[in-house]
């Protein structure tokens, strides 16, 4: 049967076949990437003519070209300064967050990066962002993809860490568009890997997916039932991964060959070279039990045994952490180890036996590892490609991973959209002003779940102008918070007391400065705060007006009280506010009327004294005494 | 008296379901439309398509199918290719909208958007 | 919230059948059905399924359906300092909040949940018959007392966790 019609406008029946091809799914990784595509009943990962489909995310710069996967790895080796691997984890991250990181990465970071500007990369001759090495990997991926299905492929649906923020999930989006690809949808790497187990089995009930890959651990509580995918909970952390384990191997054998040959300086290429044994050592001890690995360095061998037992104790405080991370994510699931029906495994580190018996352990089953725990990703990713673009019996209801919120006054972060909030979501909240008279307000979006706003991470900085003037309180900023499917993040910010509708769209921005945004809302706000502004002048001369009128009737009456030269310095004040309330600059006016008031002062004094005179002429001591008592009186009730 | 009226086979014929959807269509549609109209079109890789548009206005020459409160306008084109064909309206877990089922039909692309006839 | 996902407006809530139209909703409106429509539709989508989450957020909960319908009869449920008032509401607090810093072992901290766990559920029981009968004072100290239980019950299971996870980073890391 022909796929259902709709009713269109007259002339917009799109044309037959304009029915997108089949979208591939990309698990855009930290140590490996693959694609796969779901043509059939079971999902299959897209190989090369060698039947590889791992493709390293590692990018060599070389002279004349762009070497992507293996072939990069061995370069590697050689020129290790040509080489990018674990760009994932700089996606989306600005300068300050990669100083942090930047004493585990295995080539240099740009030391100066422009103001509130991407983080950048010197490699091989030349200055690129994470975003361009990124795409760099998705268009060899995307190659592979075409060569093994023989057509283009333009659309994909492409993995992200659960916990990636804001930053990170935009950046990924355009590296996609930059390698040529649209990002139909961005889906959390353990929800993918869930969508392969799921799909395949039809489970119902809660299941965990512990996904601990080369460079990121990420824990998710799902539900599954009616064919429906509900995130309840994610968790995890961006800096803790394989390559940890790798790192603290490297360091143990290191040590020893420190202590055996007395080397103490590590070029970084050499670092690399013990990271590939270190590597080497982890993988083979899945399924050795002990063994011994060399290091080459300036031709000089050391030989380093490694067994179980050791390499247990190396990287149990990492394993450790993994586990701490994942009874608090159950706990904010409002559940127990025991509730959880059954847990997949996901990422090359959960081969690792250590890794295997403590999820065992903790959730009290034999985790599921029947899918290839590399490639479970990638087969979830192309299963919902094909639910997007061809519809599918299954829908995921996916979650906000972290916290959204705004600055408040003390640096304090005040959670609008908490993490674990189903998507799409859309929440708003009222802030005020903090002081008198302030026009303007400082709207800090964060993402994180700490208290501090230093503690969180700043997704951008906007001011809302055009408050009206009002006591502090008074004023009514409504904040509203929205994400998409994506999980990506719209803040618009209005006052509403007036009932000046003032509003913008903010999408926060990694790496620009903030220029863009703010112009984005002058532009809107010209209007109403040009408006703001006339009536604020209007004001301001009324008041001018008002006072100059005041004066010149005191001056008539009772110009006596002044000497000449009093009088003179009145007069050029009141000239100057004349003057000055012809312009346009409401301040001015308002500093002038200021400035008249103070030169009267005195006058307005003196007035007042003779006034009091005038009244109290030809009434007895005696009864004036009595008037003043009763005043005092009076005062004291 | 008035003189005898010609039967007249319709074009095409509507379901009861196809009808109501296409009268809430047009009630949700925001301004007057005079009906809905059908139409065949040369595209895709077997042949021809249909098009199902709102109708602002009638054409001279289009046949004029009015059918359980609704009226269907196919266009003078596309009528060799409908006779006897049934508008249908689906609507299951997956998808939902107009179906044509039209004996004419001989053969389809493999992803069912188009036909021969 | 009720009209969104076709409940019937009152406290007492068919779980089942909430997440039956939940789960109905979202297949038919969440905006993964919607990918290749006109941008109309895909908008529409996008609001209605926002719409549809938080109407299963606020009936899913009884403290924020309670709210919700308090909210819906005029009377807006108590504030904070309306609470500090409240004798009995701050002594059942207090008491509860020093028999889990007492508790040391997780059977201790069980203890102290489980019996948290079934207060909440005779308020809740309660509170279905406050708003049957329309007591709507009585419903809005219930709504309180509730709200207090559920904080509690998330900070025991919090403590929890860290008492179980003692060796490692705890669960602020």
């Amino acid at each position: 049967m022909s796929p259902p019609l709709q009713i269109h406008e007259p002339g917009q029946t799109p044309l037959p076949h304009a029915r997108r091809d089949l979208a591939v799914g990309i698990d855009l990784g930290t140590t490996n990437s693959l694609i796969a595509i779901a043509e059939g009943a079971r999902p299959v990962v897209l190989r090369d003519k060698a039947g590889r489909g791992l493709v390293p995310s590692v990018v060599a710069y070389m002279e004349d070209r762009v070497v992507v996967g293996d072939e990069a790895r061995r370069i590697m080796v050689e020129h290790p300064d040509r080489v990018v691997a674990s760009v994932k984890r700089l996606m989306g991250r600005g300068a300050e967050d990669v100083l942090r990181v930047a004493g585990q990465l295995p080539y240099e970071v740009a030391a100066a990066v422009e103001s509130g500007g991407m983080v950048r990369l010197r490699v091989g001759g030349r200055t690129l962002t994470p975003v361009e090495v990124s795409a760099d990997i998705l268009r060899a991926v995307k190659a592979r993809g075409e060569a093994a299905l023989g057509r283009k492929v333009t659309e994909a649906v492409i993995t992200v860490p659960a916990h990636f923020d804001d930053a990170a999930r935009t950046a990924t989006k355009d590296a996609a568009k930059l390698a040529g690809l649209t990002a139909l949808r961005l889906v959390n790497e353990p929800t993918a890997a869930a969508l392969a187990y799921g799909l395949d089995k039809g489970a119902e009930g809660l299941y965990a997916v512990f996904d601990l890959g080369g460079g990121t651990f990420d824990i998710s509580v799902l539900r599954l039932q009616m064919g429906v995918f509900q995130v309840l909970a994610t968790g995890g952390d961006p800096l803790l991964g394989g390559d940890d384990f790798d790192q603290v191997i490297a360091e143990h054998f290191l040590a020893e060959r420190a202590r055996e040959l007395g080397e103490a300086h590590l070029t970084t290429g050499e670092a690399k070279m013990a990271l590939m044994s270190a590597r080497l050592a982890k993988e083979e001890l899945t399924t050795l039990t002990s063994g011994e690995w060399p290091i080459v360095l300036g031709g000089r061998t050391s030989h380093h045994r490694l067994d179980r037992a050791k390499l247990n104790d190396l990287v149990r405080p990492l394993v450790d952490r993994a586990i701490a991370i994942t009874q608090g994510v159950l706990s904010d699931a409002r559940m127990d180890p025991e509730d959880v029906k059954g847990v997949v495994l996901v990422g090359g580190s959960t081969r690792v036996p250590l890794v295997r018996d403590m999820v065992r352990e903790l959730f009290g089953t034999e985790p599921l590892s029947d899918i290839d725990p590399d490639e479970v990703v990638a087969l979830g990713a192309a299963l919902q490609a094909a639910a997007l673009t061809q519809g599918s019996s299954a829908l995921l209801l996916d979650v906000t991973p972290l916290s959204l919120g705004i600055e408040t006054m003390g640096g304090l972060c005040e959670k609008v959209v908490p993490r674990n909030t189903p998507i799409p979501t859309a929440r708003a909240q009222e802030f005020t002003t903090y002081q008198d008279g302030q026009s303007a307000m400082m709207i800090h979006v964060v993402q994180g779940e700490r208290e501090l706003v230093t503690e969180n991470r700043s997704l951008a900085r906007f001011e809302l102008h055009g408050i009206p003037a009002m006591v502090a309180g008074a004023a009514r900023i409504r904040v509203l918070f929205a994400v998409d499917v994506d999980g990506l993040l719209t803040v618009s910010a209005e006052e509403t007391g007036t009932g000046v509708r003032q509003e913008v769209a903010v999408k926060p921005t990694y790496g620009l400065s903030g220029d863009e945004m703010a112009g984005m809302l002058r532009a809107s706000m010209e209007h109403a705060r040009e408006d703001m502004e006339a009536r604020l002048l209007a004001e301001a001369r009324v008041d001018a007006d008002r006072i100059l009128i005041a004066v010149d009737a005191a001056l008539r009456i009772d110009a006596a009280l002044l000497s000449r030269t009093e009088r003179t310095a009145i007069e050029n004040q009141m000239q100057a506010l004349r003057a000055t309330a012809q312009g346009h600059d409401r301040h001015r006016i308002a500093d002038a009327v200021e400035a008249l008031n103070g030169a009267t002062e005195e006058f307005a004094g003196r007035r007042m004294d003779r006034e009091i005179r005038s009244a109290l002429r030809g009434v007895a001591v005696s009864a004036l005494e009595d008037r003043v008592g009763a005043g005092a009186a009076e005062a004291k009730k | 008296m008035s003189v005898a009226t010609k039967i007249a086979s319709p074009v095409m014929t509507i379901t009861d379901s196809a009808a109501q959807r296409v009268r809430a269509m047009l009630d949700g549609r925001g301004k007057p439309s005079t009906g809905v109209r059908v139409g065949v079109r040369t595209a895709g890789c077997s042949g021809l398509s249909y098009t199902l548009e709102f109708a602002d206005d009638v054409n001279e020459f289009d046949e004029v199918v009015q059918d359980k409160g609704v009226t269907v306008f196919v266009d003078p084109k596309a009528t060799m290719f409908l006779v006897g064909t049934e508008m249908d309206f689906v609507e299951n877990d997956l998808e939902s909208g107009f179906v044509f089922h039209n004996p004419n039909e001989r053969a389809r692309c493999g992803c069912g958007e188009s036909f021969h006839v | 919230m009720f009209a969104i996902l076709g409940m019937p407006v009152q406290f007492e809530v068919d779980a089942a059948e909430l997440e039956r139209r939940y789960f109905a909703e979202q297949r038919r409106f969440h905006p993964d059905r919607f990918t290749g429509k006109p941008e109309r539709e895909r908008q529409f989508s996008m609001q209605h399924s926002t719409n549809v989450n938080e109407a299963y957020r606020v009936l899913g909960d009884p403290v924020r359906r309670a709210e919700h319908l308090l909210l819906l009869a005029g009377q807006p449920a108590r504030t904070v300092e309306e609470t500090v008032r409240d004798p009995v509401i701050l002594m059942r607090a207090l008491e509860m909040r020093e028999a889990l810093a007492e508790a040391q072992s997780r059977a201790e901290i069980d203890g102290v949940l489980k019996a948290a766990k079934g207060e909440a559920l005779a308020c809740t029981a309660e509170l279905t018959k406050a708003f049957a009968n329309a007591d709507l004072q009585c419903a809005r100290t219930l709504t309180l007392q509730l709200t207090y239980l559920q904080k509690f019950i998330e900070e025991a299971r919090e403590r929890r966790t860290r008492v179980v996870g003692g060796q490692s980073a705890g669960a602020h890391s």
